[in-house]
């Protein structure tokens, strides 16, 4: 599978920047990119030095609304010529959004190319913050807060710059998001392998990231019932989990807090599969089918959910997740 | 009944009560949630009250909802929960999406 990377963040928060250093590297040599501007005129791709062949500009329009369907072909179109061989064989895709873009259906997008089989895979979403001015932003815009919220990797940019409270930024941050990586740049500079931790691949970023996650959330104490700020909420079981369970919990899951996820990620253990894991992705409504892993990345083999959202109760899905279940082992097999 | 059905049906009955009393705050309904003697879930709204039941083994349904005295049946607790929420949230329309069935590589094989 092709790992595609979202780099993703607010106007002006220094992402061709942090691209544009980032493909100097040798060691992203074999990256294709997609560079998505809002604007009559594109000028980030002129910033941004990868191989013209496998840098591609979207441009006048929003890469989460008007041109969506652009960025699903743009992704097959490449891939192709990629297995057609009339472009260098690239080894990861990273898509580059406007400063506006929801980050929620780009990365549908992605997943319903990897639904189709394209052989492409989310591998992480990549933020970045502006240290100066990224608070007030944060305050105001709620396209940043979901930027930051879904954000696997943090990079706070323009630290070089000084200025701004950098306290309550991180602050601010972390209440949207309190388990990504969070690292600073200066003058647009971070180690690609900061960015990208080349080993182990999608799954075990995955996994890293989930069990940081997991972590996290057994130090948090109490369940809100009622919570309107965007959170990540994990759900995590020992036990393996029978695939009705699972079809009924995102149902309930779709049916009535869709609107406020904002992604949902996480390994299932499958009760009727005895090898490895189920990965699950979804955002809003929609869950696409799962990537079945042949072994377990880790000696872990729990379940392990982590829903991104707005105005989710922790107590709630849990309580779904119970009920479901209790009642699929009552009928029993 | 079995042992384990027992055993079965009280988690679910317990599991079921706790999650509709918390959907029911969840969706800033303004109800009283309780467990009658004869085993129903009986929720008091200001429109009326509703009671949730299990319905009999011969029917293809798991649950039955009384609302406004139209009773109504569900196949799963996924399925509870639509009826309950269509009741007390005016602005909530259940969702057209269908999750499909989980497959796992042995049942593509």
């Amino acid at each position: 599978m092709i790992p595609v990377t979202v780099l993703t963040g607010f106007l002006g928060s220094g992402k061709t920047t942090l691209l544009a250093h980032l493909l100097r590297d040798p060691a992203l040599a074999r990256t294709a990119v997609i560079i998505n501007e809002f604007g009559a005129v594109g000028i980030d791709h002129e910033l941004v030095a990868a191989s013209e062949e496998s840098l591609v500009e979207l441009e006048t329009g929003c890469l989460c609304c008007t041109i969506r369907g652009d960025l699903e072909a743009t992704i097959a179109d490449l891939v192709g010529r990629r297995a057609a061989g009339t472009i260098s064989r690239f080894e990861r895709i990273v898509i580059e959004t406007s400063g506006l873009a929801d980050p929620a259906p780009v990365l549908n997008a992605i997943m319903s190319e990897t639904a189709r089989g394209s052989g492409v895979q989310l591998a992480h979403v990549v933020t970045t913050i502006d240290s100066v001015l990224g608070a007030g932003t944060l305050l105001r815009e709620a396209q940043s807060r979901r930027q930051v919220a879904v954000a696997d990797q943090l990079v706070l940019t323009k630290c070089d710059l000084g200025g701004g409270d950098g306290d309550a930024l991180r602050e601010a941050v972390r209440e949207l998001n309190p388990r990504a990586p969070m690292i600073e740049a200066r003058h647009g500079v971070v180690a690609a392998s900061e960015i990208f931790r080349a080993a182990g691949g999608v799954a075990l970023e995955l996994s890293s990231e989930i069990a940081a996650l997991v972590a996290d959330e057994q130090r948090r104490t109490g369940q809100l019932l009622h919570d309107e700020e965007i959170r990540s909420h994990i759900v995590r079981r020992e036990r393996p989990i029978p695939g009705v369970v699972l079809t009924l919990f995102l149902q309930a899951l779709a049916d009535h807090i869709g609107e406020g996820l904002l992604r949902f990620k996480g390994f299932v253990h499958v009760a009727e599969h005895g090898e490895g894991p189920a990965i699950i992705h979804g955002v809003q409504h929609v869950f696409h089918e799962p990537q079945w892993l042949d072994r377990w990345p880790s000696e872990d083999r729990s379940t392990r959910l982590d829903l991104i959202g707005r105005g989710i109760s922790s107590l709630w899905v849990e309580q779904l997740l119970d009920a479901i279940q209790a009642e699929v082992v009552e009928v029993g097999p | 009944m079995t042992a384990r059905g027992e055993g079965g049906r009280d988690a679910t009955d317990q599991a079921v009560l706790a999650l509709v009393r918390t959907s029911l705050a969840v969706w800033s309904a303004d109800a009283r949630v309780r467990r009658t003697d004869d085993g129903l879930i009986e929720i008091e709204t200001q429109r009326g009250a509703m009671h949730i039941a299990r319905a009999p083994l011969a029917v293809p349904f798991r649950w039955l909802v009384r609302i406004e005295g139209r009773e109504r049946a569900a196949s799963s607790v996924a399925g509870l929960l639509r009826l309950l929420r269509s009741a007390v949230d005016d602005a909530w329309r259940p969702g057209r999406a269908r999750i499909a069935p989980l497959l796992t590589p042995g049942d593509v094989a």
